[in-house]
């Protein structure tokens, strides 16, 4: 490898440190392409992918966490229209997000099936998992239609009491409402308790 | 308190200023990274008898949603100073001048930030001013760079900004407050070192072209000065969390 790639390798580095040129190698996370030039963005360890012939600045926080396409989410949903859900995203690829994001979820990327109306997809403050498909609109589209998506958790309408599964039936354990969701594969309280 | 009298002379026989500084010196600067828990990040700077504090929340959902744009992070900026930041209490709503500078702070770092990585959010960033001994508009942009690259958000290089003034005929780096208040120029600067942009530059009294040349060349030193200083405060605070994330790994294996 070029005595200048060595030298960089490992080396602490903030942002505007000059890593190197784009013919040495590209730019990765955490620099940044001037004019064929690569800096780094970032504070951390400047680091080199020789089999990629990359180079990135590896932070100890990471970068900072947006919604972007494709990435998993958690949210708690914010109410409910007929056609559509607002979700507050509250954690984006297992980062706990300080101040949520707002997602929209629309009934047609709701289930794998047609769904009527929203209030059998999920309710407020319920938890969903979900997906985020499109952030060229103005609030980022969601999607639960996947495997392994949905309501993760949901209260009841009624009294607020947690919702559990009983067989397919999902029951209030509170006040034995019955209600409909999009659940997850993994939906929280999928035994019921013990009768006192 | 008595209204601090205007000193007889801004410069000694010896050449030497009312703080004992030489006409080319910069105060003391002590800068920290990553002192507040809450903010995403943050920076502290003592500048000679300034105390600023600078926090940067982001890129967080813009609010209200009618501000963001769909090609990049806009920034927010307020800069502010405390009510004991003066001698005399400064009433705590945003002045005329407050805003004007909020502004100069924010489009002198704009141009670093990769705010287009971050379409439809937002970048607040404050700047709280604890005690104020001049040139703080500086020492703010100095500290929120700082608060910027804690915060971890991709910026193409870091802003160093110093101001340079004139007193009794001379040019004097770095000017305080007395300096500023009795002397003939004052001419901040702020830059941004490698790429040898300057993002900052207003001035208030006069200059003749030449002082203007080798005031702006000094400014331009002591921003460089001030750059080092900033590397190595980063620096110190990676390798403190540096040992705190290792030792919490060590610890983890162990278990």
């Amino acid at each position: 490898m070029a005595t200048m790639s060595k030298k960089i390798d490992g080396q602490f580095v903030v942002p505007g440190e000059r890593l190197g040129v784009v013919e040495e190698f590209d730019a990765g996370t955490g620099t940044v392409d001037v004019n064929g030039t690569v800096y780094a963005a970032q504070t951390g360890k400047a680091t080199l992918d020789p089999t990629r012939r990359k180079v990135m600045v590896k932070t100890l926080a990471g970068p900072p966490v947006v919604p972007e396409e494709g990435s998993a989410i958690i949210g708690m949903v914010e109410k409910i229209q007929e056609k559509m859900a607002i979700v507050n995203i509250i954690m984006i690829d297992n980062h706990k997000v300080e101040r949520p994001f707002t997602g929209l979820l629309h009934i047609s990327n709701s289930s794998p099936r047609y769904e009527r109306a929203m209030g059998e997809v999920c309710k407020p403050v319920d938890l969903i998992r979900a997906k985020v498909i499109d952030v060229s609109a103005r609030i980022p589209k969601l999607t639960t239609s996947g495997r392994g998506l949905g309501v993760i958790k949901a209260y009841c309408s009624n009294c607020g009491g947690e919702l559990v599964l009983s067989g397919n039936i999902l029951r209030c354990s509170q006040c034995r409402n019955v209600e409909r969701r999009r659940l997850a594969d993994d939906f929280l309280g999928n035994t019921e308790p013990e009768k006192a | 308190m008595p209204e601090p009298k205007q000193p007889e002379k801004l410069i000694d026989e010896k050449g030497l200023r009312i703080d004992g500084r030489r006409l080319d010196q910069l105060r003391p600067i002590k800068l920290e990274v990553g002192i507040l828990d809450k903010a995403d990040g943050s920076a502290y700077i003592e500048q000679g008898k300034n105390k600023i504090l600078a926090a940067v929340y982001g890129p967080r959902e813009a609010h209200p949603k009618h501000i963001a744009l769909p090609e990049r992070a806009v920034i927010r900026c307020r800069y502010h100073m405390a009510p004991f930041s003066v001698d005399e209490r400064k009433s705590p709503a945003p002045s005329r001048r407050e805003m004007e500078l909020s502004k100069v702070i924010r489009e002198s770092l704009e141009p670093v930030v990769l705010t287009e990585l971050y379409p439809r959010t937002m970048i607040d960033l404050f700047v709280e001013i604890l005690q104020s001994d001049g040139g703080s508009r500086c020492a703010g942009i100095t500290a929120a760079s700082l608060a910027l690259a804690d915060a971890g958000i991709p910026m193409r290089e870091i802003v160093a900004a110093c101001a340079v003034g004139k007193i009794e005929g001379k040019l004097a780096l770095d000017l305080s407050d007395a300096e500023d208040k009795y002397g003939e120029a004052d001419l901040p600067v702020a830059l941004v070192p490698n790429s040898s942009m300057i993002t900052l530059l207003q001035m208030d009294g006069s200059l003749t072209p030449s002082e203007f040349e080798r005031g702006l060349g000094m400014a331009v030193e002591a921003c460089k000065a001030i750059h080092s200083m900033q590397r190595e405060a980063l620096k110190k605070k990676y390798h403190e969390i540096k040992e705190v994330v290792e030792e919490k790994e060590e610890s983890e294996v162990i278990a």
